[in-house]
């Protein structure tokens, strides 16, 4: 549908759209932006992520089981909220700046964060969890014994590490930087808030505003063309990535919970210490702490001193702004109803991925990723390409409705759902099932007496897994929703944008409190089933 | 009558025949053993009988009812079949105690809770597992697990059980303990069982016939004694207890006997087989035990290496251009180098077409 939108002009074939947007300096500025944000990003990310990983994973650190979670906290913060309070500690006349002034006398703000550098750092500090979750699964999964055959074979330490452990490990950590690539790439947030106020623009954005233009004629059209640019690279960089999974596989088998011998931090122990938190002060902490001040301001750019403190924000949000009331209602219904939805259709796809010889279900997986693959400003174009007429024979309208919201998160967290159930089927053995059969239960007996309910703790995180990231989607809602179909996440945008900055923070800080606090309660809930 | 019949059955997986032209029948009240290597396609029929595959040929019968056939593509589906089955990965479910996974056939069978109770506990009785009844497989041993795998198998008393070597996970000892369990609770239930294995011995210990398998086919059907002591051919005796497989060629005929000269260099031995074979080579296939240590035998070797092994001795023994495997029961030591004479017990030969290109001692497994 995008391809064909892309080539298409009132019906007729024509590359017009690309030579447009091959013309348009903008755009291939857009893109050369694109890669070099994402480029850095990466990078960056990915260093830190390995770097904890191992700290986490393979020394003596005291008190990991802890510094593990509290590393995984930014995870849970959406990235565009996680920019809004960057905005509020950086730009010109945020905290951090004014603390700045104030101390040093100084009439010019230290940072601000608007542009490129901005939105690498504050992109690293939200995507590194993903390299950082990639390579502690395979450091943990790893035989120990590799290792211990190394030293047996007079290998010191170091050579183990440089011969044995890293190359390795190596699949495993590219893996996830290619994830990481994907996941800059494709953001949409952290370059809106960060990037539009100094006119830096990537292809999301541009892409957004291509989108919004609706006085250009053609404008769906060549945001597609463009669009094609991310699905392009994005059909590179998928292909690469399983391929790396797919070799570090082979590196890490029979490898259980590893007991491989830690690293002695030594006297490192006290700067590795001050390190971490000095990470999760500025990934976590310093955040959440500019959001909370933010919306208990009577107005933001006023000190912090008691007699300006209010909790005049919050009322407004929950009681006077019709517009955050219902945006909270629609966020919690369309993630909960279409992470249901999905976990149905999850549970039925991989079961017969699993258990039947149904063909096709190889490119029905491949299809289910897409989505998620593809960058979300692209998919929601798909989305409003698809379902700007009303659907034929039954004349139903899904554009301007809660409907294509609903159908955009189903397509785009799926695969979060068929993840997860299809690795909690892969662990079942058939045999429990055949069991089940000989014992005189029919195959939908046999699945609702026997699989169901153990696979249901599966089934419970693939539904939180796509669950959380809906509740504040951005990216897909904030070009889909129409007025009185808002999400919480178009809300808190648009006041940022209008300007109503102490509201944005008080709706954001609600959020985000809240979904650290489910994320960490379904951790405990989901270990407590053995899951 | 629950005789099982399986008629010219056969199952492709693609192009590869896993099982071929499998006709067997299996007697009421019989325990009936599937023998052979993995991928010869004894848990394929195993699994055939299930219900789990349906076959590509043939037709699977039991008590006359038709239960599988290729023909007419008709196939009672496992829950429907009345057999009960203990599977190699014991499969009892985690999420249910020992009393809940022996109860499910009965659940599913809608029996009164009163019947279902007193049938669940008298099946954890016949297993020796009353006192774990409320506990959950994780709380179980392995062996506890495979006592629940099959008081949930026997619980519903169906005409068939099938095993599909139920016994492969256990430690030795274990094993050797189930293995004598097993064949009482056959006894005392007086249930037709299909067992699938791959160990010999086992196969041996508890069956009344057996059939070993080889690529998908039936290589010979029998009870233990005959497949130990006449082999149908080199496979079967290799695969059931080891063997020498010695080169000959057929010297003479006699009636229902067969002369055949030992190809060991020095063409002085001659050994008589209880069979008239066909063509001019032959394979002579002797029993380790078969060969004995004795000063007035014929066959003069020298020791190359002895094992010790309590109530027997293992020799290696070099005749002329062959060495032969000898098991004797321990008697003096004997050193490498020192020269015997063997006589040879027993033998049986096959007629060999092919170019037979070892000289020496068993391809099958140590028989213990």
């Amino acid at each position: 549908m995008l391809a064909a939108q892309s080539f298409s002009q009132q019906g007729h074939f024509t590359l017009a759209h690309y030579a447009r947007i091959a013309a348009d300096p903008g755009s291939s500025r857009a893109l050369v932006n694109s890669l070099v944000v994402s480029s850095w990003a990466t990078g960056g990310a990915t260093a830190l992520g390995v770097t904890m990983a191992w700290l986490i994973a393979r020394t003596d650190l005291p008190g990991r089981a802890r510094w593990h979670t509290a590393l995984l906290i930014p995870y849970m913060i959406p990235p565009f909220i996680g920019a809004i309070a960057w905005v509020y500690l950086l730009s010109p006349a945020g905290y951090l700046n004014q603390a700045w002034m104030t101390l040093t006398g100084s009439l010019d703000p230290v940072y601000v964060i608007y542009g490129p550098t901005g939105i690498v750092f504050v992109m690293i500090l939200y995507e590194y969890p993903i390299a950082y979750l990639a390579t502690m699964g395979v450091l943990q999964r790893m035989n120990p014994a590799l290792e211990e055959a190394g030293r047996m074979a007079r290998a010191g330490p170091w050579a183990v590490l440089r011969e044995i452990t890293i190359p390795l490990v190596l699949p495993g950590v590219l893996a996830g930087a290619l994830l990481v690539m994907m996941a800059s790439l494709g953001n949409f947030g952290i370059p809106a808030i960060i990037g539009f106020p100094a006119r830096y623009i990537v292809l999301t954005t541009k892409i957004y505003n291509l989108i919004l233009n609706f006085d250009e004629p053609g404008h769906l059209q060549a945001a597609a063309a463009l669009s094609m640019w991310l699905v392009g690279i994005a059909a590179v960089l998928l292909p690469m990535q399983r391929a790396m999974l797919r070799r570090g596989r082979f590196a890490v088998v029979g490898g259980q919970a590893s007991g491989a011998s830690l690293v002695a931090l030594g006297h490192w122990h006290r700067p590795v210490v001050v390190g971490l938190a000095a990470l999760v002060t500025v990934s976590v902490i310093l955040p959440l702490g500019a959001i909370l001040l933010t919306s208990v301001i009577r107005a933001y750019g006023l000190p912090p001193v008691p007699g300006n403190l209010t909790l005049r924000h919050y009322a407004t949000a929950l009681a006077d702004l019709p517009k955050a009331r219902r945006a909270m209602t629609n966020s919690l219904l369309l993630a909960a109803g279409a992470a249901t939805a999905i976990i149905f259709l999850a549970a039925g796809f991989a079961y017969l991925k699993e258990r039947t010889r149904i063909r096709g279900t190889d490119i029905l997986e491949v299809l289910i990723t897409l989505p998620y693959a593809v960058p979300g400003t692209v998919v929601a174009l798909a989305m409003i390409l698809a379902w700007l007429r009303p659907i034929p024979l039954i004349g139903l309208r899904l554009y301007d409705t809660l409907g294509i919201i609903f159908i955009a998160y189903l397509a785009r967290f799926l695969v979060f759902g068929v993840r997860t159930t299809l690795a909690g089927l892969t662990q079942l053995h058939g045999s429990l099932e055949e069991a089940a059969r000989i014992s005189g239960a029919s195959r939908g007996e046999a699945f609702a007496d026997i699989v169901l309910p153990l696979i249901r703790p599966s089934l419970i995180s693939g539904w939180l897994l796509a669950f959380i990231p809906a509740v504040t989607e951005l990216t897909l809602s904030i070009l889909l929703f129409s007025v009185g179909h808002e999400t919480i996440g178009v809300v808190i945008f648009g006041l940022q944008e209008e300007g109503k900055i102490a509201l944005a923070a008080a709706v954001a800080f609600l959020v985000t409190v809240l979904l650290i606090g489910v994320n960490l309660a379904s951790r405990g809930v989901l270990r407590g089933t053995g899951a | 009558m629950a005789e099982l019949v399986l008629h010219d059955l056969g199952k492709t997986f693609g192009n590869v025949w896993a099982v071929r032209d499998l006709s067997l029948t299996i007697h009421d009240g019989e325990f009936f053993t599937l023998l052979g290597p993995s991928g010869c396609g004894k848990t394929t029929t195993l699994r055939m009988i299930a219900g789990f595959i349906r076959p590509s040929a043939g037709e699977i019968a039991l008590g006359g009812r038709v239960l599988s056939s290729a023909a007419t593509r008709s196939a009672v589906p496992p829950e429907q079949r009345g057999m009960g089955m203990v599977f190699q990965s014991y499969a009892v479910w985690p999420h249910m105690t020992a009393a809940g996974n022996v109860a499910y056939p009965l659940r599913r069978a809608r029996l009164s809770r009163a019947d279902i109770d007193a049938r669940t506990r008298r099946a954890l009785d016949l297993v020796h597992l009353e006192r774990f009844a409320d506990r959950y497989p994780q709380e179980l041993s392995g062996g506890q697990q495979q006592r629940v795998a099959l008081a949930r198998a026997v619980v519903m008393e169906p005409s068939v059980l099938l095993l599909d070597e139920p016994l492969s996970n256990l430690d030795a000892k274990l094993r050797e303990e189930m293995r004598t369990e097993l064949r009482d609770l056959q006894e005392r239930l007086g249930i037709t069982v299909v067992y699938v294995t791959h160990d010999q011995t086992e196969a041996m210990a508890l069956s009344g016939r057996i059939a070993v398998m080889q690529a998908g086919r039936l290589a010979q059907a029998g009870t233990p004694r005959e497949l130990y002591e006449r082999p149908a051919d080199p496979f079967v005796a290799a695969f059931v207890g080891a063997a020498n497989f010695l080169p000959g060629v057929v010297a003479g005929r006699e009636g229902s006997t067969t002369r055949i000269r030992l190809l060991d260099g020095t063409n002085n031995h001659i050994v008589a087989v209880p069979d008239r074979l066909s063509g001019e080579r032959a394979v002579l296939c002797i029993r380790p035990e078969d060969l004995e240590l004795d000063p007035a035998g014929s066959l003069h070797g020298a020791v190359v290496r002895s094992t010790y092994l309590g109530n027997r001795v293992d020799y290696f023994i070099r005749v002329g251009s062959l060495t032969v495997r000898v098991e004797s029961r321990a008697g003096p030591a004997l050193a490498a180098g020192e020269r015997v004479a063997l006589r040879v017990r027993r033998a049986v030969a096959y007629a060999d077409d092919s170019e037979m290109t070892s000289d020496t001692t068993s391809t099958g497994r140590a028989a213990t």
